[in-house]
């Protein structure tokens, strides 16, 4: 009985083995730079480009969920916020409104934090999603800990590409974010470990996830992001808050936000004959402290019908 | 054809827009259900044949874990924000937990190895009581309440869970207060007319939390008192019968634990407790709550330290754990315990590890134990497993396991005689972990097989 044992425990050991030297090819290994040394490697990195009408962009295809690669390796561009790399996708020709969900998930005490520029057709910002506007997002056994925003994007003239980078104020802040000992406890109803939670720096890399949606068959979705969505911000509201990136921690998106996204949401699911949108999207931009979209959104139907 | 559509929208768009005057004031209605919880299952066998058998250590509190569940059990809740108005919250939780023994595809939950419990019904009041600095919390209904584990070895050192009502995380400037009053109940069938006729037992607990003692350090002590609660009707049934109820049935544990965190990348926590009387028996766990019974004295003494810390950066961790237990009952009942664990991980990528847990107990019992082996006993466990989770570390789940454990321990497995019921009794090994399938009179014996682990919940 013994010897049997030791047989069957050492061919145990041979297959787990086995099983390992299998697992020396790469496989789902997620490489993440130290802070330290991208930020090394983001200052000696050649700006790819002249102008923000230079960037390389992708074309974005909608309704998928894509990992962006921000690391050494992807292109880096001196935005006049700051150097950065980068990701830059020219929107699809629709004008249907897309809402757009931005992950950056938190690894080994770092974090992307990411800003989202909205460019015209001529290149120009008109819109920005900076990192403030992220919410910190507790890992859940589903996912991880991360930074989330979801925003709305109606293409056209006004909002024709989106690049995807990090400025230097957000590159100096920090993410406190829950260990998995303390989710562990959380769950299980057991004492929350003490002392304060890990801190993870904000990197010039990280691991980022860009999944967009179209409005029109984005029923299902709807709801959720309605509740927790940032505002694509202009960028001149945007400018004037930069210092708020200075902040350590990341904390909701701002209440005050305006009306302009929900109008353009507005005037967008008209376009598209979806009064249904439109008034849901009323509803919400009152609810949010846009009072008169209501009756500007009455008004606009009055105007249309016969 | 586009005026008609529109003709049929605009009592629609009216309709809404007049229901819209009422909604603010249900706009913070909206519940946002919070799902969570804990899961294990799996299928394992015994070399030699018969389903998988676990080895536990008789008169042991616990066993070493990996490889060596041979249950399915799961907790799943469901909890809500109900309420969040100028810095106050209202959460309501709830958790039902189920066991089966993992032996069929349909098993009742109402079988003798298979069981549903309610294990949580309550409700937090964060910032509800004007006055006490900001983040304390009234809380109220049944729940699992600030429950101290080693996961290692699923051992539970502090857990007064149950009903109860309490006041928790009073920040006082140096740590936090905590104060609750929860209810165990017993059966005293061999003495009351009627045994459903229940002994209320009361546990009051006070805890010190979260005192700031050195760098990454920081102490918690605490207090449990317990006791019977007994009415008029049972004092005098227990007067008439001249059974002593008066110290039997109380009890008191004391804490003190200190955690240190930035621990080799990881945390340490070493505990000191000792209990009496009625908060300890011979035979179960001594968790700080009253026992449901009237005539157990004794006292208890128990140093644990337990940790996690990783040995080389992102590829080898090590969870480990030493306990040692003298229960000293005065009717000789009780028995030493002492047990150690490790439990190294290599991990070859973000998704693949392998696993080995060592695990040892040893039993030194008093001169009166019944129900096992009387003299000294000891059992080694180690386990060998394949695993796949959902990043590194040793607290990260989901996590699939395939796994090989080996055991060794001294004398027979199980008395010869089976009990009057038919079943094994033990003697080296517990019966009560799952199948017994290894020979009475075995001193080994390997099992292998798959299992899952998962928590979560946000």
């Amino acid at each position: 009985m013994p010897q049997r044992h030791i047989a069957i425990l050492l061919s145990g050991l041979a297959l787990t083995s086995l099983a390992g030297c299998a697992s020396l090819v790469p496989h789902g290994d997620t490489a993440v730079t130290p802070a330290k040394q991208s930020q090394r490697a983001l200052a000696q990195a050649t700006d790819c480009c002249d102008t923000l009408a230079a960037l390389p962009y992708q074309s974005l295809a909608v309704g998928e969920s894509q990992s962006l690669t921000l690391d050494t390796q992807a292109p880096m561009h001196r935005f006049e916020d700051g150097a950065s790399y980068f990701q830059a996708f020219e929107l699809p020709r629709t004008r249907e409104p897309l809402t757009f969900k931005l992950t950056s998930t938190i690894a080994k005490d770092q974090v992307f934090a990411p800003t989202v520029l909205i460019l015209d057709e001529d290149f120009q910002p008109t819109q920005r999603v900076t990192s403030d506007k992220f919410d910190y997002l507790s890992p859940n056994g589903f996912a991880g800990a991360r930074l989330g925003a979801t925003f709305d994007i109606t293409p056209g003239p006004n909002a024709t590409y989106m690049v995807i980078y990090s400025n230097e104020t957000a590159r100096q802040g920090t993410t406190q974010y829950e260990s998995a000992e303390k989710v562990y406890a959380r769950v299980r109803g057991l004492a929350l470990p003490p002392g304060p939670d890990p801190i993870a720096e904000h990197s010039a890399t990280g691991n980022v996830t860009l999944e967009s949606e179209s409005r029109e068959t984005g029923g299902g979705l709807l709801t959720p992001i309605l509740g927790t969505r940032s505002h694509a911000d202009s960028v001149t509201e945007t400018r004037s808050a930069t210092a708020r990136d200075k902040q350590a921690s990341q904390s909701s998106a701002g209440a005050s936000t305006p009306d302009f996204d929900y109008r353009r949401m507005i005037n967008a699911a008209l376009k598209a004959d979806d009064i249904e949108l439109a008034m849901q999207l009323a509803e919400r931009a009152e609810r949010e402290g846009h009072s008169g979209t209501r009756a500007w959104l009455a008004e606009r139907l009055r105007s249309v019908s016969p | 054809m586009r005026d008609s559509r529109q003709f049929t929208r605009r009592p629609l768009l009216a309709a809404l827009i007049g229901a819209s005057c009422v909604m603010p004031a249900l706009a913070h209605a909206d519940i946002n259900p919070n799902f969570f919880g804990y899961a294990r299952s799996g299928i394992g066998s015994t070399a030699g044949g018969g389903s998988q058998t676990c080895f536990k250590a008789a008169g042991a509190p616990a066993k070493y874990r990996l490889g060596n569940e041979c249950e399915t059990y799961a907790e799943l809740g469901l909890g809500a924000n109900l309420f969040d108005q100028q810095g106050t919250t209202f959460d309501f939780a709830s958790r039902v937990a189920y066991v089966t023994s993992q032996s069929n595809d349909d098993e009742s939950l109402k079988g003798d190895d298979n069981n549903i419990a309610l294990r949580e019904m309550f409700v937090t009041g964060t910032n509800a009581v004007s006055g006490l600095p900001d983040g304390s919390t009234l809380w109220a209904g049944k729940r699992f309440y600030k429950r101290h584990d080693i996961h290692m070895n699923d051992f539970y050192y502090w857990d007064v869970s149950g009903p109860g009502v309490g006041i928790s995380d009073i920040d006082v400037g140096t740590g936090k207060l905590n104060f609750a009053w929860v209810r165990s109940s017993g059966s005293d069938s061999d003495n009351l007319p009627d045994e459903d006729q229940r002994l209320s037992d009361d546990t009051v607990d006070v805890r010190w939390t979260d005192i700031p003692t050195n760098p990454g350090g920081s102490l918690q002590l605490g207090v449990d008192y317990g006791r019977a609660s007994l009415s008029d009707w049972q004092k005098d049934y227990y007067d008439d019968a001249g059974i002593d109820y008066d110290e039997g049935d109380k009890g008191w544990m004391g804490t003190i634990e200190h955690t240190q965190s930035n621990w080799f990348g990881g945390s340490n926590t070493v505990a000191l407790q000792y209990a009496t009387d009625g908060i300890i028996t011979s035979n179960g766990n001594a968790v700080g709550r009253s026992t449901g019974s009237l005539e157990q004295e004794g006292d208890m003494w128990r140093v644990l330290d337990s940790g996690h810390v990783w040995l080389m950066p992102d590829k080898l961790d090590l969870l480990y754990a030493a306990i040692y237990e003298d229960k000293n009952m005065d009717d000789d009942s009780g028995r030493k315990w002492f047990s150690a664990g490790v439990r190294p991980v290599y991990y070859w990528n973000d998704i693949m590890s392998t696993a080995m847990e060592l695990g040892y107990d040893h039993i030194e019992p008093q001169s009166n134990v019944a129900g096992y082996d009387g003299g000294d006993h000891h059992l080694t466990k180690l386990t060998l497993a394949q695993q796949w989770s959902a990043g590194r570390g040793a607290m990260i789940r989901p996590t699939i396991r395939l796994f090989a454990t080996y055991a060794k321990w001294s004398g027979d497995a199980y008395e010869e005689q089976l009990s009057a019921e038919g079943y094994r009794q033990a003697h080296a090994l517990d019966t009560g972990s799952g199948p017994n399938n290894v020979d009475f009179n075995d001193t080994d014996g390997l099992t292998f097989g798959a299992q899952m682990e998962v928590w979560w919940g946000s």
